[in-house]
């Protein structure tokens, strides 16, 4: 009953546009207020003790080296590779965009930073080049996906946070169903390209074996670094966290020393955004650890996976059920939240199906990403759409094709679990 | 009013950039001494400690340049009128959430001060704690001055 308030208020806050992580935190002090049986200043505790967990730290770590590499001048070499490895093709920039996302997500753990990044640089171009603005937004939103879960990734440490999973082996678990993200990009961006006839007059410009080599040389830097993170993961040598600290380090010599662009104005430009982006990230994070020791208390993980389970107990029947309610629930909320509130609620149900936490982890990971380019809650469409200045019914028209490839890649990963377990069977 | 906002922006941007490189500083040093052999085990718990004051203090920050993020496509499609009406009324009942918060975070720090934090026995808890009540207080600041800005117009 108390939980009941506590969600209508969710509700009726959410659309009346009060920022997320304050509605997370007056639904949950609504329920501390009605549930008289928990003394109230536990409300208070809630806050800190929702960001006292030691994994948590790669977040504005990852986001720090990811606007450090911006400012190093490593994000615009990987543009000059993505280029010269695609840009022969139909649709050149749309393809660029694919390579991009796959190489920052490498260096990068947030699919909405590489969105943001890559419509202020590709979408000048891709208008001078015709190509219509639902299919550039479409693609540069959708893209972008594979960013988030190829390591490191945001998501991922939300996921390990919520759901006591080892963040060391989910990254090393998103490589390949990452990869494949991107590389379903590519496959429905030709499809498209093709149809609408982009580029037609640059078709077959291959670049010289020697370009490649030169622009490879030159992201050698940045290539070298998911190298090295995957490297100490599968090692064991750093736990997540520290990885994370390497990077930022790592982005500062290389901008510092070797590139020698990085300045010192923009350098504490990026200490400051990444705090700001930081503090927006784990506010959502520390007021939702009032909601979720609500659910725990009220034992909803219990019920539901004895509700869910008495339903059916066939595996596969049950994970398409909670795929779906993910889908939707990615539709309508914003993807943080989703992952602290629904991870604890399922984890717990298709661990007793029988399924791989880890493996659960990457599949609920990739369609909360998917939530964030469907309307009408998409972080990602609206990223791009309001740098744009593109109507979001355009950029629809063109974005259910990638949809639904990304739709039909979580299938295959469900049903095919070692794409993601058997790089994590090779650990240890 | 905006001059004394414009300096509390810059005090917490210079308060967040120390804060994140000693906190990238501390995990970054103790990775290294553990991997040569001197495992250290207060810098990490600090480290945690001081994340509290960054996402606080940076929260109010992000409050200040509206980067919360929200649901706005409902609120989008209503007359300006009643768009303006329910922003006033949310403003204020977000406002009166962060007072009680900043009410029951000063209890905190209160019940706290005689606690060790994580062992580090210079370092009371309620010094780390403190950051929910500063943080949440700062906000309320800020909420103020923004529901003025609104009704001078």
């Amino acid at each position: 009953m108390q939980l009941l308030y506590a969600a209508l208020t969710f509700v009726v806050l959410l659309l009346c546009n009060v920022p997320i992580a304050f509605t997370l935190g007056i639904a949950g002090m609504v329920y501390f207020l009605s549930q008289t049986s928990i003394p109230f200043p536990i409300v208070a505790q809630r806050l800190v003790a929702g960001t006292q967990s030691f994994p948590l730290l790669a977040v504005p770590f990852f986001v720090l080296a990811g606007h450090l590499m911006n400012v190093s001048g490593i994000t615009k070499r990987l543009i000059h590779l993505a280029d010269v490895l695609v840009g022969h093709l139909p649709g050149a920039l749309a393809q660029v965009s694919c390579v991009l996302s796959m190489f920052m997500g490498g260096v990068s753990g947030s699919s909405n930073a590489d969105a943001a990044m890559e419509t202020r640089i590709l979408l000048p171009e891709m208008r001078r080049r015709g190509y219509a603005d639902g299919f550039s937004a479409a693609v540069l939103a959708c893209s972008s996906l594979s960013t988030a879960i190829i390591p490191p990734s945001i998501g991922l440490v939300l996921y390990g946070f919520a759901g006591q999973v080892s963040v060391g082996k989910l990254f090393i678990a998103g490589i390949i169903p990452g990869i494949l993200m991107g590389v379903t990009m590519m496959g429905v961006t030709h499809w498209k390209a093709i149809r609408y006839g982009y580029d037609r007059d640059r078709q077959g410009k291959r670049s010289s074996f020697r370009e490649v080599l030169s622009a490879l040389r030159e992201s050698i830097w940045a290539l070298l670094f998911p190298l090295f993170l995957v490297t100490t993961l599968r090692f064991g040598i750093f736990a997540p966290v520290e990885a994370a600290a390497f990077a930022v380090v790592y982005a500062f010599c290389v901008g510092k020393f070797i590139h020698r662009e990085l300045t010192w104005e923009k350098f504490w430009e990026a200490i400051r955004d990444a705090a700001e982006d930081n503090a927006v990230i784990m506010l959502i994070v520390s007021m939702a650890a009032i909601l979720m020791y609500a659910l725990a208390y009220e034992k909803v993980p219990v019920k539901m996976s004895t509700f869910i389970l008495g339903l059916t107990n066939h595996p596969f029947l049950l994970m398409l059920a909670i795929v779906s309610f993910l889908f939707v629930a990615g539709m309508v909320m914003e993807g943080t939240v989703n992952t602290l509130l629904l991870t604890p609620i399922f984890l717990p149900i298709v661990r007793a199906a029988g399924f791989d936490p880890v493996h659960f982890g990457v599949i609920m990971a990739i369609l909360i990403q998917i939530g964030g380019v469907t309307p009408p809650v998409g972080v990602n469409m609206y990223t791009v759409c309001s740098l744009g200045n593109i109507k979001v019914e355009e950029y629809i028209r063109e974005s259910w094709a990638y949809v639904g490839a990304l739709l039909a890649l979580v299938v295959v990963l469900i049903l095919v679990p070692q794409l993601s377990l058997a790089l994590v069977g090779l650990m240890r | 009013m905006q001059r004394v906002m414009a300096f509390l922006d810059r005090v917490e941007v210079a308060v967040c950039q120390g804060l994140l490189l000693v906190i990238v500083g501390l995990v970054f040093v103790s990775a290294l001494l553990r991997y040569v052999g001197y495992p250290v085990n207060w810098t990490n718990a600090l480290a945690s400690g001081l994340f509290v004051w960054l996402i606080y203090i940076g929260a109010d920050r992000a409050l200040r340049r509206n980067r919360h993020i929200g649901m706005s496509s409902l609120v989008d499609r209503l007359p300006e009128k009643a768009r303006n009406t329910i922003e006033l009324v949310m403003t204020l009942l977000v406002f009166l959430f962060l007072v009680i918060a900043t009410y029951l975070g000063v209890r905190m720090v209160l019940a706290n001060t005689k606690r060790v934090f994580e062992e580090i026995f210079f370092l009371s808890y309620s010094v780390i704690v403190a950051a929910v009540p500063v943080g949440t207080g700062l906000m309320c600041l800020t909420l103020i001055a923004k529901i003025l800005e609104k009704v001078r117009g």
